[in-house]
């Protein structure tokens, strides 16, 4: 019965990728024949498959975005190149696509600029995929309780236990500070603008002063939320309330 | 009472003063290579005036304009507001024509000017003070070099100056490159001088021709007269079509005056005089290989060496020199030569003679590397133009080049980078491709699943289970004689811990005892003997037994020795700090070796 279980588990996963695999091909070559309505539909399914396992794929989200772009639907293109980025932040295709794409936008967002420090602290943790840094975070913290266990026991030599208790402990907070910052970026809350024109008030209300425009495509974080109504900031510090259904939200 | 009846009496003459608006024209009859002022006048202004918008009018063109004024008064105790607006206009043509009433809006109330008929001689018929006094804002031209002698306060009239526009040759065929030169002519001063208005060149290509800032000014006579004449400036036209073709008429502001004077001269106007020129087709059927250059050309290809290495490039010149357009002349070479590698060629490089500006020379840089050893031959290459002055059609072909090709040294083709072609420059651009493939890579958050999360509370708990765990079943803590075989150094430690808190306390007789007694009872744990049955020679012997060094020996008898004689006869009061230092080096090495 058991033998019969695991095998049709086995199946199914199976089975499962096969309808992935096809989709992806399907939606390939509906892109290569211009059908971008139908590239667009495919690759939907397929993400919606994975999501229900609670899986992404850099891959579909990337190609997603460049049908979207192809159909002339900017921003779409950007939330799904956005949401590509994030798996995959130094990824060149997608950043030159978002090149691209953010040259075609009406809104020009200045970013202001980095320090070298900073900017080579990202490329620390971002060159290094997630699963492997969060693999990383959880082999040091098991190195450190072993260390402690071991110590414990009192069976051996307490000056190499205590050097690599040490050195386990370095490697951990490392570790954990490349985590911290990659999750913050994964999990930062950010939208983007879905209506041609989005007027941005000083309060979360209309009534209030009008402070700017932006419009679609336009990358903004989400800082709060109030009775239907967003805080948003853009890159360069301006900020202000606008209404909720106006954005999608990168996840 | 005469203080308020004149008030009151100059009211009554005085009546108020109606709004009237007027066209007039600054001269009539004008000349057709005269311009003149049309003003739209409105006195007694009583409100907001709305001036039509004139963008052109029939017969004339608005040469300048439109410029406003406004003056205020005040009649009858009541302000009144005078306002104009003025055009500068030039008669397209010789004849009678009528300037059209236009419709001023003064306050609600609108208001027509009367229809002006206005006569256009030939030539010009305005005197100098009859012009409009304006400053040109388009001066392109600061030729204080061109000067001629006349006195400066001699009347400007259509003979002491004016502009012509002559042609290289007055008889030219489709395509053919002929010079118009803008030329004046003055018998007066000319202190400032500018292309005020630049009509297009309808139906010719045209080629500017470099230029100096400062006129070239030369003595021409004309029907006898001598004048100053200088080129304001040339182009070359290409004609485009058959038939006679006008050439534009610019319309040059000159300020006619003294050009070192400190108050600025008399601004007249000039319309080039009419030219035209003369364009014949081409003669068919045209010859084979025919591009549509017209002119004179010679062609000439040349390689920097004859002789040279295979992967070694070669570079060549391709060379067109003569007269004429050299625009239609495309590269005259073929794009693939066997046993060559070819570069894309250098993007064409035309050098005008600046003294006749239809001479020129056309260069196209190619390189070549050849792929293969022997004698080579780079074909020869030939172009087809029409001559004008011949009135045919003629082929100039290059000879056949040999290029003598040895072995090189290195294998692979070695080419300066950059030593052909152009820069590769961006035209467009646009998103990268999909990425495609079988199956897509997938990405899971592994920090998100649940045995992840479990492992990262538990593993913790588990190991520190395991060490207690190990901890309670290590056998050494069962059986108390193995564990103070195996714990000896650390039960040392723990009683020299004691010691130092005697030295600290200053209690020195503990002191000395307590490490004295740590060192035996090092030995006790170690070889499970009663405390009591352990004397210092013995510890010695037992050691000796054991081949322990002599020196490690006798370094624990004497720190043994001396704590039990400084315990009961202490020769300072000072405590030797040392001797627990020396106890614990002593018993570190015999740990290693017993």
């Amino acid at each position: 019965m058991r033998k019969w279980l695991v095998l049709l588990l086995c199946l199914t996963t199976f089975v499962s990728a096969t309808d992935i695999g096809t989709l992806y091909r399907r939606a390939g070559e509906a892109y290569a024949g211009k059908d971008y309505d139908k590239a667009i539909e495919l690759y939907r399914e397929a993400v919606s498959e994975l999501a229900a396992r609670g899986e992404k794929s850099f891959d579909l989200l990337y190609n997603l975005g460049c049908a979207s772009f192809r159909k002339g639907d900017l921003a779409s293109a950007r939330l799904y190149f956005e949401q590509a980025r994030r798996i995959q932040p130094l990824n060149p295709s997608v950043n030159r696509n978002l090149t691209v794409l953010k040259s075609r936008l009406s809104d020009r967002v200045k970013t202001p600029p980095v320090g070298a420090v900073e900017k080579a602290y990202r490329h620390l943790y971002q060159s290094v995929p997630y699963t492997v840094l969060t693999g990383l975070l959880l082999i040091f913290w098991v190195l450190v309780f072993l260390f402690v266990g071991l110590l414990v026991s009192g069976r051996f030599s307490r000056k190499p236990l205590y050097y690599g208790l040490g050195i386990s402990l370095v490697f951990l907070l490392m570790t954990f500070g490349l985590v911290n910052s990659r999750a913050g970026e994964l999990t930062r809350r950010e939208a983007v603008v879905f209506q041609p024109e989005v007027e941005i008030f000083s309060e979360p209300a209309t009534s209030s002063s009008l402070l700017f425009r932006i419009h679609s495509g336009t990358l903004v974080e989400i800082e709060g939320e109030q009775s239907g109504f967003v805080h948003i900031t853009l890159p360069d510090g301006m900020n202000g309330w606008a209404r909720k259904q106006s954005f999608k939200s990168v996840q | 009472m005469a203080k308020f009846l004149l008030p009151i009496l100059l009211i009554l003459v005085f009546p108020l003063r109606a709004t009237e608006v007027t066209a007039t024209v600054s001269a009539n009859p004008v000349g057709v290579e005269d311009t003149f002022q049309l003003t739209i006048n409105v006195d007694g202004v009583d409100g907001d005036v709305q001036f039509p918008t004139i963008t052109s009018i029939p017969d004339f063109d608005i040469v300048a304009g439109s410029s406003t004024s406004h003056s205020t008064q005040i009649i009858n105790w009541k302000t009144s507001v005078s306002s104009s607006k003025t055009f500068t206009l030039s008669p397209k043509t010789v004849g009678t024509f009528i300037i059209p009433p236009f419709l001023v809006k003064v306050g609600d109330k609108e208001y027509k000017t009367k229809p002006i008929t206005l006569t256009v001689k030939k030539g010009s018929i305005l005197s100098s003070r009859q012009r409009q006094r304006r400053s040109s804002p388009f001066d392109m031209f600061n030729d204080k070099m061109f000067n001629p002698p006349a006195p400066a306060r001699r009347p400007v009239t259509a003979d002491s100056l004016f502009v012509t526009c002559e042609l290289s040759k007055p008889v030219a065929y489709v395509g053919e490159a002929v010079v118009v030169s803008y030329r004046i002519y003055s018998r007066v001063s000319v202190a400032r001088l500018g292309v005020r208005e630049m009509p297009d060149f309808t139906g010719f290509l045209t080629e500017d021709v470099g230029q100096n800032h400062v006129l070239n000014r030369k003595t021409r006579t004309v029907n006898g007269v001598s004048y100053n004449t200088a080129v304001i400036f040339r182009k070359i036209v290409f004609p485009t079509k058959t038939g006679r073709l006008p050439l534009p008429q610019p319309v040059f502001g000159i300020q006619v005056g003294d050009p070192y004077s400190f108050f600025p001269g008399e601004p007249v106007q000039r319309k080039s005089r009419p030219a035209t020129l003369a364009v014949y087709p081409l003669p068919t059927p045209e010859a084979p290989g025919f591009s549509g250059a017209v002119g004179r050309f010679q062609l000439s290809v040349s390689f920097n060496q004859n002789h040279v290495k295979m992967g070694d490039s070669i570079t060549g010149m391709v060379t067109v020199s003569g007269e004429g357009d050299f625009n239609t002349i495309p590269l005259m070479f073929p794009s693939r030569i066997d046993g060559f590698r070819m570069f894309r060629p250098s993007s064409p490089e035309l050098k005008r003679d600046p003294k006749n500006p239809l001479r020129g020379e056309k260069t196209w840089k190619i390189v070549l590397v050849p792929q293969k050893v022997g004698t080579l031959v780079i074909p020869g290459t030939k172009m087809t133009f029409f001559n004008a002055t011949s009135k045919e059609y003629i082929t100039r072909e290059t000879e056949p080049i040999e290029i003598f090709v040895e072995k090189g040294t290195v294998s692979s083709v070695s080419v300066l980078p950059g030593a052909g072609g152009s820069e590769v420059v961006a035209v467009g651009n646009d998103i990268e491709y999909i990425r495609t493939g079988n199956v897509p890579g997938r990405f899971v958050d592994i920090s998100e699943t649940s045995w992840y999360r479990i492992s990262i509370v538990s593993i913790p708990f588990f190991l520190i289970f395991l060490g207690f765990f190990l901890r309670w079943r290590d056998p050494s803590r069962r059986d108390p004689v193995t564990y103070r075989r195996t714990h000896a150094a650390a039960l040392f430690r723990n009683r020299i811990r004691i010691a130092a808190k005697f030295l600290k306390k200053g209690k020195g007789r503990e002191y000395y005892q307590q490490v004295s007694k740590a060192c035996i009872f090092y030995f006790s744990d170690k070889w499970n003997r009663p405390m009591l049955d352990l004397k210092i020679d013995e510890i010695a012997r037992e050691m000796e037994s054991r081949n322990v060094e002599t020196e490690m020996i006798k370094a624990i008898v004497d720190v043994v020795e001396y704590c039990d004689f400084e315990s009961y006869t202490p020769s300072s009061n000072a405590l030797n700090r040392d001797i627990m230092n020396d106890a614990q080096t002593a018993i570190l090495k015999l740990e290693k070796v017993l």
